[in-house]
């Protein structure tokens, strides 16, 4: 009878534990990662400040979108025109030519965050220069 | 009798918990440097769709919160201190500014900011923004 051979085989199997302690290990690593990792995305105006970084010898007016805050309500006025909600202001804007660029002016008491909607209605109908101008008084 | 010649005595390490304990570290590590490079403060961000991917861990990131604190690498800081935060950055050329601002925080605070910025050179800003609401 040949016991050895048999011994033998069951001694160089490899041992799959240390594999399987690393693959859910690595599965762990990913769940949580991915779990962690909210996408986060960015608009990227120029910046300036009234009266200071406008260029004089511009040909081309820039077209301006106001936010102001009316009566408790956020709204976006473009020339004339006031604009209740970022879908009817991108109507407005799409009108527009494009090569004149975009001012945003925000003014005090209006979120941060609808300014932030005005810039991102400027990208969406296409506009490529897009400058944030803040208010050039100090007080 | 060859009471000596038979199979030796198989000495061989168990290599199995070195093994273990490599890869714990190395995964130990990859999230180390992951969970660093996500560490950035829970901020209320506006809910848009954005231009582009925000680049990660370049520049210098303002993180302005809901009361219009201003935080740099979680400090809170005074934002008359940005010229020199910026002075002191721009050594080797101006860097690029994320400005990662609550929703809800008053654009006379960004304007603050914005001025601040502009006065030193920076011409222009990352706006964080949120696809999916809050970050």
């Amino acid at each position: 009878m040949n016991f050895n051979r048999r011994r033998h085989e069951s001694v160089d199997s490899p041992s799959l534990s240390s594999l399987i302690d690393v693959v859910f290990l690595l599965l762990a690593y990913f769940v949580l990662t991915a779990a962690f990792a909210l996408p986060e995305r960015a608009l990227t105006p120029a910046i300036s400040v009234d009266g200071q970084g406008a260029d004089a010898s511009a040909e081309v007016e820039p077209q301006i979108v106001r936010v102001r805050n009316q009566r408790g309500q956020v709204v976006y006025q473009l020339g004339a025109q006031t604009h209740m909600t970022l879908e009817s202001l991108r109507s407005s804007l799409r009108k527009l030519p494009q090569d004149p660029g975009l001012v945003i002016k925000a003014e005090a008491g209006t979120p941060f965050g609808a300014g932030a909607g005005a810039i991102q209605a400027g990208r969406d109908v296409g506009f490529q220069d897009i400058t944030w101008s803040a208010d050039g008084d100090e007080s | 009798m060859r009471l000596g010649r038979g199979h030796p005595a198989r000495r061989t390490p168990d290599l199995t918990p070195m093994v273990d304990v490599i890869f714990l570290l190395i995964v130990f590590f990859l999230a180390a440097a992951r969970l660093e490079q996500d560490r950035r403060e829970p901020v209320d961000l506006p809910q848009q769709a954005g231009e582009m991917e925000q680049k990660r861990r370049e520049g210098l990131v303002l993180t302005l919160l809901a009361d219009g604190t201003l935080r740099i690498a979680g400090v809170s800081r005074d934002i008359e201190a940005l010229p020199a935060l910026l002075a002191e950055a721009s050594r080797d050329g101006m860097p690029s500014v994320t400005l990662r601002a609550n929703r809800e925080v008053d654009v006379v605070v960004i304007h603050r900011v914005i001025r601040l910025l502009a006065r030193s050179g920076v011409p222009g800003v990352e706006m964080a923004v949120a696809p999916g609401g809050a970050s």
